[in-house]
């Protein structure tokens, strides 16, 4: 037997009170590929940015070969043989492979000139180049390169560095299944060379393919590790149900009863690179749920029915009538509203008070003929829908980005509220949200579908959709693979056709 | 894929040289062309030397700005720094210090402009825009006039050795301009043989990837500003040698050739990036179409027009291709 | 409801308290020195504001384009294109011996909204380039500046016009008085009113400051980011197409370099005001242009040579940014500690 290469033992991380890790163990063979799996905010990322040093733990223990370490930074991570390759793995694109590989670590020399040896570095490329078996024009610049390549690359430059244990966060989410192939070659060497390797990902078929064991987490716990030679454990379903646990909780608000008029119907909508023929019809008071991974298309398809993203073809209709838009502007105009997923860049307008974020999207409302603003009507109506959304803050006027990521997405909401659109799109509305506060959100969606709005909730949270939802439709690398009524689906046939496309393994 | 990588390896070929990142090369060549048959003057060896000789100042003064550009922040006081220098070089000879101490206590004080502007980008956050603004044509040309008493500074010529250096030629090639060329050459080897000039390039690309590989970002960037005040005041105390004089106010006739000889240069070698070699080819052109055009009996304000759309074109060629290679299959809102 | 009113009060008053501390201090100091020389007489406080008022309403237009997160660094340029073209047209009487408003011949009028017309034509190039096709502001705003300053040769090949300024009733823009009141400090009191309105009370103001924090989060939110864009390089380069015509006005000559002088004062105005105001605010350009004006008559009274005015700018906007980004809470906690409390990033 050989000994333990890491052990992580009772690792706890708190953010702003909400234990994101509560105790988790997490154990490393060499040679393993040990996959970590989870749902949406189950504590995956947060475990590896603690071992990689991006975040430093509340409490635990950590030992490498036996040995009990610190690690404190990016560097202390490096310096222990730990190498991290992201989802989207930054690089610099007129650099060739090569240069990319070794990007700051060219030579060993100091001062303020030191001399770089370009033969050299691709002499020493072409040699780790060579232990693998895969080909890449290391002359090449990276924005040449496809999306495999890349990750190569970056691979490739975790591997320069002495390492022994590598973490690939999600690498496959923008790779075609070829691609993946290729990458899969390339782990199965670093195998053979004794070296421990992190796998994340969603997609389940993948770990059955090239994980030795796995570990599943739920929020912030171990729910189970287990090998997958097990004849057991090789079932999806069974490991799908492990990810969601069994009980979906009481967080999720009553379905709908009463569905009213069609608002928005969507036919033969297509984004090029992608998504492709998407149609769908939703009614006042009824939630459309749209779940998809990451790469799947499904932000890309919020974002372009809201139209800062113009459709490569397709018709939109509105209340029966045909709606040709050509920006957000229009949109919001014409009663749409896009909750957008990503806040921060997205979202809200970080250093400005609370009003002037949810007030933005209609002026118009709270301003006079003469164009002033009526700070009397506006404090109001703000005011009033921050009761009605239940939001945390001192007063109106804080700033966006002293709240919690919870208290955030209420004020978009709120922004979203003030146009009193007819037709709300969610993205990713719970990404970043503490549990407590995700109840709330949810409440706060189905008041509006109540209120006879149409509702569409975009997400990669496959459980957010079916426990949220009246009808559901699922994407898989830009094809509709499910689309039905969320009382004839069941939770595991939803999760499937969203991380494997539908192919069952049995 | 196979193409590409035997075309690198082929090394040099007659072909290269007709690939779109020359064409600015081929510009100086029509240019000279249409200028040496419209203008008799012009295509004397005599006046083609003196646009090599009056472009070595320039040349030298803008190799700092065309780094910072490439790590995408910017100087605006080369100009006024080397009008600094030149005045403190005319007042310290005025004052009976030799040559030699002269050239160093002057590119001395004019290097701590650079600090200055320097610390403040770096350490203070300041726009470099706002910061280079405020130390060159704020401080640095306040001084200079606040030293010369705001008037032109004479001098008697200089002596032998520094006169050779402004006005000498060697086989017939003025020396300032192989002085110049000496210059670009290291400064060539710099940018492309170290780790400093492939450190920036790789900050004007993509700050979040170099600072993810444990680049100091604050260590390239304060160096660079200290060196482009340096090459500055290095062009400051030639310029004094050369016209026997220092004058507070002649930064501002730099300010918009430098700017535009390094976004005309972006266009060469390096597809969209500035870059040393496309500068100096830059410094050329710039060169001979202000000579062209003045043989040619035009005002000097047609000058300006020119150099102002070419400094846009410029712009134009450096944000496409920045846009090209940052298009990686997502979609870009705004 | 009282803790409220508490909070926007302090949010707004602090800076401006800061401000008024700042100005009463100045004047005691040069009051003291200079009280002899008739520092506090009303002629020199009109004078004082006179002055002010050319460069505050280029400020103000800076504002704009500073507001929408942008630099412009061709106004200054512009400016002297649009004197030149006010010039011109005073020199050549487009009305052919007009009737007269006052003692202002009518063809002044259409004269000065041609030159306004011209920069605001510039301004415009500018803000398509950058609002639209996205060119880096600061660069392209130089190329198209030294257009601007190219064109402005054009005219007389770049002499000085004295033709008709006697006469024409040009130099009223300067001269005139309203109730004691000069016309440039009237002028500049209607604008700063106008835009403290439009940049900090209106609905477009609210936009002009989203597109300048967050250019995707404002699209997000359905604000037409590229039209603020424009509109503020518009309004930038006729600003200071204005304050470069009160300039002409004001020496009586029509010349090149009418606001080549403009650069430093507009934006020590803007960025003094954000160095107190953490953001581009009308209030904030104002007193940061009446902070200027003020050091720069005490200084001229105590006969420091005109070069030095861009110095004492200068060093008075970079000591104000300085002093804005020192952590001055984190320095009282950590009185012992000797770690920088310099925000870095």
């Amino acid at each position: 037997m050989e000994t333990t290469k890491l052990r992580m033992q009772g690792i706890q991380k708190e953010f702003a009170g909400v234990k994101a890790l509560d105790g988790v163990n997490f154990e490393l063979q060499p040679g393993e590929v040990h996959a970590l799996l989870g749902i949406n905010g189950a504590g995956k990322s947060t475990l590896i940015k603690i071992l990689s040093g991006v975040y430093q733990k509340d409490a635990g223990s950590i030992q490498l070969d036996g040995k009990s370490i610190e690690i404190n930074s990016t560097q202390d991570a490096i310096n222990n043989g730990i190498a991290t390759v992201y989802q989207d793995p930054q690089m610099i694109p007129s650099f060739t492979g090569y240069e990319n590989i070794y990007l700051g670590a060219e030579t060993e020399k100091k001062g303020l000139f030191p001399r770089i040896n370009k033969r050299n570095l691709r002499e020493k490329a072409e040699a780790l180049l060579e232990r693998f078996p895969v080909n890449i024009d290391l002359d090449r610049t990276v924005s040449e390169l496809s999306a495999v390549e890349k990750e190569i690359i970056a691979v490739l430059r975790a591997l320069s560095k002495e390492m022994t244990i590598l973490i690939l966060d999600e690498p496959t989410s923008i790779l075609t299944e070829t691609e993946t192939e290729v990458l899969f070659r390339l782990i199965h060497v670093l195998k053979e060379r004794k070296v421990a390797i992190i796998y994340i990902t969603h997609r389940l078929e993948e770990i059955f393919q090239i994980a030795d064991r796995l570990t599943i987490l739920r929020e912030g716990k171990n729910v189970a590790t287990l090998s997958t030679n097990d004849d057991e454990t090789n079932n999806h379903l069974a490991v799908a149900e492990l990810m969601l646990g069994k009980k979906l909780d009481k967080i999720y608000p009553e379905k709908s009863t009463s569905i009213g008029d069609e608002k928005l119907s969507v036919d033969n909508f297509s984004l090029a690179g992608s998504f492709n023929n998407v149609a769908f019809k939703v009614h006042g008071g009824e939630i459309l749920g749209i779940f998809g991974l990451v790469g799947s298309g499904v932000e890309e398809l919020g974002k372009t029915l809201f139209s800062v993203i113009p459709k490569t073809s397709g018709t939109v209709r509105m209340n029966g009538a045909e709606l040709s838009l050509s920006s957000a502007n229009e949109a919001i105009s014409n009663g749409i509203f896009l909750v957008p997923g990503d806040r921060r860049d997205e979202g809200q307008i970080n250093d400005e008070p609370i009003y002037f974020n949810v007030s933005l999207s209609n002026l118009k409302r709270v301003s006079r003929a003469t164009g002033l603003i009526d700070h009397k009507r506006e404090k109001h109506c703000v005011q009033e829908l921050v009761d009605q959304v239940q939001l945390a803050a001192r007063d109106i006027n804080q700033e966006v980005s002293l709240l919690s990521g919870g208290n955030q997405q209420k004020v978009v909401i709120s922004k979203g509220l003030f146009t009193e659109s007819q037709v709300y799109i969610f993205a990713e509305p719970t990404v970043g949200v503490d549990v407590g506060a995700k109840t709330g959100i949810y409440h706060l969606i189905r008041n509006l579908a109540e209120q006879g709005k149409a509702i569409i909730i975009i997400s990669s949270d496959c459980e957010e959709v079916f426990g949220m939802c009246d009808q559901a439709m699922v994407l898989y690398k830009g094809h509709v693979t499910l689309q039905k009524s969320v009382h004839e689906c069941r939770l595991e046939e939803m999760l499937l056709c969203g991380v494997t496309g539908g192919k069952t393994s049995e | 894929m196979n193409d590409n990588a035997n075309e690198i390896e082929s090394g040099f070929q007659i072909s290269n040289l007709f690939q779109a990142k020359y064409g600015l090369i081929w510009v100086a060549f029509i240019m000279i062309g249409v200028f040496a048959i419209a203008s008799p003057t012009f295509r004397t060896p005599g006046n083609l030397l003196e646009i090599l000789r009056q472009s070595g100042l320039l040349a030298i003064m803008v190799i700092g700005l065309t780094w910072i550009a490439a790590t995408g922040e910017i100087d605006v006081s080369y100009g006024d720094i080397a009008a600094f220098t030149g005045i403190m070089t005319a007042v310290f000879l005025k004052a009976g210090l030799p040559w030699p101490l002269t050239f160093l206590f002057a590119i001395c004080l004019g290097s701590i402009f650079g600090l200055f502007s320097g610390i403040l980008v770096v350490y203070f956050n300041f726009p470099s825009l706002i910061a280079t603004l405020a130390v060159g044509s704020g401080l640095a040309k306040s001084i200079a006039r606040w030293v010369s008493g705001g008037a032109v500074v004479h001098i008697s010529n200089p002596p032998g050795v520094v006169y050779q250096i402004v006005y000498g030629t060697f086989y017939g090639i003025p020396i300032l301009f192989l002085i110049t060329l000496a210059i670009y050459l290291i400064c060539r080897e710099l940018q492309d043989k170290t780790t400093t000039g492939q450190h920036l390039y790789a900050l004007g690309e993509n700050r979040q990837a170099t600072q993810e590989a444990g680049i100091s970002e604050r260590k390239i960037l304060l160096s660079l500003y200290v060196l482009s005040a340096l090459l500055a005041s290095i062009a400051g105390v030639l310029l004094t040698a050369m016209v026997a004089s220092g004058n507070p106010n002649i930064g501002g006739s730099y300010f918009l050739d430098g700017l535009t000889v390094v976004f005309l240069g972006a266009m060469i070698i390096k597809a969209g990036q500035p870059n040393v070699i496309g500068t100096l080819i830059g410094v050329i052109i710039l060169a001979i179409l202000s000579n062209g055009l003045t043989l040619m009996g035009e005002y000097f304000f047609v000058g300006n027009i020119v150099k102002g759309i070419l400094l846009v074109f410029g712009v134009i060629v450096v944000t496409l291709a920045r846009k090209r290679r940052q298009v990686d299959g997502r979609f870009v809102v705004a | 409801m009282n803790d409220k009113k508490l909070v926007i009060f302090s949010d707004t008053f602090k800076p401006i308290t800061i401000f008024l501390m700042m100005i009463v201090l100045m004047f005691i100091l040069f009051g003291f020195f200079e009280y002899d020389k008739g520092y506090l007489s009303t002629r020199n406080i009109r004078m004082l504001f006179t002055h002010m008022s050319i460069s505050a309403i280029a400020a103000l237009g800076l504002t704009y384009v500073v507001a929408v997160g942008h630099f412009d660094m061709s106004f200054y340029l512009v400016g002297c294109l649009a004197a030149m073209t006010t010039s011109y047209f005073n020199k050549t009487d487009l009305m052919m011996n007009s009737f007269m408003l006052g003692n202002i011949h009518a063809f002044v009028i259409p004269a000065v909204l041609a030159g306004i017309a011209v920069g605001c034509l510039w301004g415009l190039v500018s803000g398509v380039a950058v609002g639209i096709f996205k060119l880096d502001d600061m660069v392209t705003t130089i190329g198209t500046g030294f257009m601007a300053f190219g064109m402005a040769y054009f005219y007389t090949k770049g002499s000085f016009i004295y033709d008709n300024f006697l006469t024409s009733g040009i130099t009223e823009i300067n001269d005139a008085k309203w109730f004691a009141i000069p016309f440039p400090i009237i002028l500049m009191a209607a604008l700063y009113f106008i835009s403290y309105l439009f940049l900090s009370r209106s609905k477009h103001g609210r936009c002009f400051y989203a597109t300048g924090s967050n250019k995707v989060a404002a699209i997000f939110s359905g604000v037409k980011v590229k039209h603020y864009i424009i509109i503020a390089f518009v309004v930038c380069s006729g600003f200071t197409s204005l304050a470069a015509i009160m300039t002409t006005a004001a020496q009586g000559v029509g010349s090149v370099k009418a606001s080549l002088n403009f650069l430093m004062p507009a934006y020590a105005a803007v960025y003094i005001g954000i160095a107190v105001f953490k953001k581009p605010t009308v209030i904030g350009t104002f007193f940061g242009a009446l902070f200027s004006a003020i050091m720069l008559n005490g200084f001229t009274l105590m006969a420091l040579p005109f070069y030095l005015s861009d110095l004492i700018i200068a060093a008075a906007m970079i000591i104000a940014i300085m002093a804005s980004k020192i952590d001055w809470a984190s320095i009282k906690k950590k009185k012992s500690n000797t770690a920088p409390a310099i925000h870095a990033n």
